[in-house]
């Protein structure tokens, strides 16, 4: 008997791919590449770290796509420290795995280790207790009206295509009608009220409250950026053992965004997806190369609200190609940076200001509250940390940043 | 990716290959892919969470393909049927009108979707894969030739070996499906299960090489326990080669997890010649009404293996015939003209089977017609 004879089969990995594509455009750092969209246990969603309010503990918290992690990915934290933004000395990895029962098995670093379901509510501790795990099904707490973002998007790139100049940094000049359009389309969704595209979204989540003195040895400010790696044998499941050998980079996350909006958004998908993929393969000596991608698209959003040079960070009396090159940089260091010495944390970029002229006491980071979203995109096209918004305002969940662990039940 | 990291997945890949094609042996070491039932949790949690969006189709049919799923079928049908605005729309029920083998109106969609400004590489993909699943394999091969070595991946690679299966390349498709499988850096098990399982598909039922096939097989349902598809044809094997407790004791649990009337059809037969006369008649009457009640809702989709089953255990030649001859109206392939052929002789239709013998010959495929030489055709 001959079951299958259809050429068409081959083609629904490819549709796999290609059906996600669409309201991937803005997701935070969800279904950013077709590797990662074909392997949702290895589609970071995003990444947050911030400092606990007794000042004693890092936060940190990892959500994917899948609901349950894979069994043969590490998922990694990679917690870098140092005494001056952008340039840390320290490194301090915490590590999880998982078995086909979803056990967990956690290091940080040589400091602890543990092994065993972390997926109630209270995780599990450390063998050493300097660090608290939990990995289960959460709310996702990421809000975004993606398909107003898209929509956006979309007006900006008729415009392009309709003929609208671009200045000599890449931002285009956009007139006032076409200014007004796109802007408005990111505050609706299909013409009407915004609706957050990842309302009731769960996801498995990854959370470990570990203290700051296991992560801080290379001073307080620490930088934070995630990654799943693929190892190129099968885990070893003793538990004593020393801290895995990390495997080959499949997804990273530093910032929301980077990847999904500054990577070539209006590029032909085959173009972005190439760059996407390299860039979550990337080492951290090889991120920088990433700042002329950045700086490209940095100028496009300069030219949404229909001025250009307007943009946070921008060097208006520098040469074109340089314009938007201070903020490329620091955004092509993707990592999320937290003043550990503060135990309050309420600004997005925080840390970034502060280094830039705008002292503050805020950690910075990232809390599961912040509209980090409407922060940056106003950042990048207007200037400030706010005024530009997508008509979302908050999360479907209610998130703690001080209970363990932090991101809603599902 | 490092090149260092890159060449072990390489190697890994390949000697998973390797162990595949060496013979019928025991698989000897677990693939580096995500177990089959997290990937088949996480594929059932991003449904749950598109609901019903755009997109959620792919993945409805992918529960479909690897599950026998067929209530996901019905889903992904009656969703993309129902939303056509846009190019991407039209590209969505393209695809799933081409899972259900209305290929027709597949291609009316593309030519559609073409229209409105969809990306044309991504149109001529999914018409090229069309014409493979018609008949017509060596029309989209230069098409397919040109995408795998202007974007050479798993996929490009995939499809061309899937045409050149089709039209008889056995060797060139074996090397490409080999290369697709190299070029794979995911630990989703779908696409490594999916790449075996056609690859011995190929071996077996158009090379004559089940032990190479059966090796195949073997390396998908490691990645992929969980593939209906691909048990219901290393049960085939294992039956035909007399293993019949190992063959059932597979299709038993196929069909404890899905809807697939192949299975309930095979398990019935091989209860019949073991003995177990009400099991297995038991078994055939339901495999009856999957049949029935599936060709009311997808006919074109399981015309053949509805055929097949009526030439079969299901007893009923002439239905058989209408059924061979509904699919091969559909697409010219070899194993639709073969089918219809052996219906029209099941249904005591000799002149009509030699008639489609020399049809077939006629467009250069390779069918037996000596026993028409008595006929005098036109």
């Amino acid at each position: 008997m001959k079951i299958f004879e259809n050429g068409t089969r081959l083609a629904i990995f490819m549709s796999v791919a290609a059906a996600l594509t669409a309201p991937a455009a803005q997701a935070s750092d969800h279904l950013d590449t077709p590797t990662v969209i074909a392997d949702p246990a290895a589609d970071i969603g995003d990444l947050y770290a911030w400092t606990s309010s007794d000042g004693r503990r890092l936060n940190l918290a990892m959500n994917i796509v899948g609901g349950k992690f894979s069994d043969r990915l590490q998922y990694v934290f990679h917690v870098d420290s140092g005494k001056r933004f952008g340039k840390t000395t320290a490194t301090t990895p915490v590590m999880c795995r998982f078995d086909d029962r979803n056990i967990a098995e956690c290091w940080v670093g040589d400091a602890d280790y543990v092994h065993g379901d972390a997926s109630a509510a209270t995780g599990i501790e450390g063998k050493h207790r300097r660090f608290r795990v939990f990995a289960g099904l959460r709310d996702d707490p990421f809000f975004n009206n993606v398909k107003g973002t898209r929509s956006a998007y979309e007006a900006a790139a008729e415009a392009l295509k309709q003929g609208a100049s671009v200045d000599a940094a890449a931002c285009p000049n956009l007139d006032k009608a076409t200014s007004r359009k796109v802007l408005d389309r990111w505050r609706h969704t299909d013409g009407g009220p915004a609706t957050n595209f990842l309302a009731g979204w769960k996801s498995a989540s990854l959370v470990i409250s570990v203290d700051l003195g296991v992560v801080n040895r290379g001073g307080e400010l620490l930088a934070v950026w995630g990654g799943t790696y693929a190892p190129a044998t099968q885990a070893t499941q003793d538990k004593a053992s020393a801290f895995p050998v990390a495997g080959s980079p499949v997804d990273r996350i530093g910032r929301p965004l980077t990847g999904n909006a500054l990577l070539g958004p209006l590029d032909p998908e085959e173009v972005s997806d190439r760059r996407k993929e390299a860039y979550n393969r990337a080492a951290p000596a090889a991120w920088q190369q990433y700042a002329k991608d950045i700086q490209r698209t940095l100028g496009l959003y300069d030219g949404f609200d229909g001025t250009c040079g307007n943009q946070w960070l921008v060097d208006r009396n520098a040469e074109p190609s340089l314009r938007y090159a201070v903020l490329a940089k620091t955004l092509a260091d993707d990592r999320l940076w937290v003043n550990s010495a503060s135990k309050v944390c309420t600004r997005f970029l925080a840390v970034e200001f502060a280094a830039n002229g705008s002292a503050n006491t805020d950690c910075g980071g990232r809390t599961p509250n912040y509209d980090a979203i409407d922060v940056y995109r106003s950042l990048l096209v207007g200037g400030t940390i706010d005024g530009i918004d997508d008509g979302v305002e908050r999360d479907d969940g209610t998130h703690s940043t001080s209970k363990f662990p932090f991101l809603a039940a599902p | 990716m490092k090149q260092s990291a890159r060449g072990i997945i390489f190697l890994g890949v390949l000697a998973l290959v390797y162990s595949g094609s060496v013979g019928a042996g025991s698989v000897s070491r677990l693939p580096l892919t995500t177990a089959g039932t997290i990937a088949i949790a996480n594929l059932d949690h991003q449904i749950a969470q598109l609901r019903d969006d755009a997109g959620v189709e792919a993945l409805l049919l992918a529960r479909s393909r690897f599950l026998g799923d067929y209530d996901a079928l019905d889903r992904a049908v009656s969703l993309a049927e129902r939303r056509v605005r846009t190019g991407g729309d039209l590209m969505r029920r393209a695809r799933t009108r081409s899972a259900v083998h209305r290929f027709s109106e597949a291609l009316d969609d593309l030519a559609a979707a073409e229209q409105v400004g969809v990306d044309t590489d991504a149109v001529a993909a999914l018409r090229a894969s069309i014409l493979v699943a018609t008949g017509h394999a060596e029309e989209a091969i230069p098409r397919l030739e040109a995408d795998a070595s202007a974007h050479p991946g798993f996929a490009s690679l995939g499809s061309l070996a899937t045409a050149y299966a089709a039209a008889g390349r056995i060797a060139d498709a074996d090397r490409l499906y080999a290369a697709a499988l190299a070029d794979l850096h995911t630990t989703s098990p779908f696409p490594h299960a999916w790449l075996y399982f056609v690859r011995g598909m190929m071996w077996t039922e158009q090379a004559g090489d089940p032990v190479r096939g059966e090796a195949f097989y073997l390396q998908a349902l490691a990645h992929l326990p969980e593939f209906a598809t691909a048990s219901i044809h290393l049960a085939e094997l294992e039956a035909a080669r007399g293993d019949l407790p190992s063959a059932v004791t597979r299709l038993r649990r196929v069909v404890a997890a899905s809807s697939e009337p192949v299975a309930l059809a095979l398990l019935g037969e091989l209860r019949l010649r073991m003995g177990d006369r009400t099991n297995g008649l038991r078994d055939i009457a339901k495999a009856r009404r999957r049949y029935a009640s599936l060709l009311a809702r997808h006919p074109l989709a399981f015309a053949d293996h509805a055929a097949e089953f009526y030439l079969g255990p299901g007893a009923d030649a002439q239905r058989a015939w209408r059924l061979a001859r509904q699919n091969l109206a559909n697409r010219e392939t070899a194993r639709a003209f073969g089918l219809a052929i052996d219906a029209a002789r099941a249904a005591g239709r000799d002149r009509d089977a030699c008639l489609l013998s020399a049809s077939a010959q006629a467009r250069s495929i390779d069918i037996e017609s000596s026993a028409c030489l008595h006929f005098v055709l036109p």
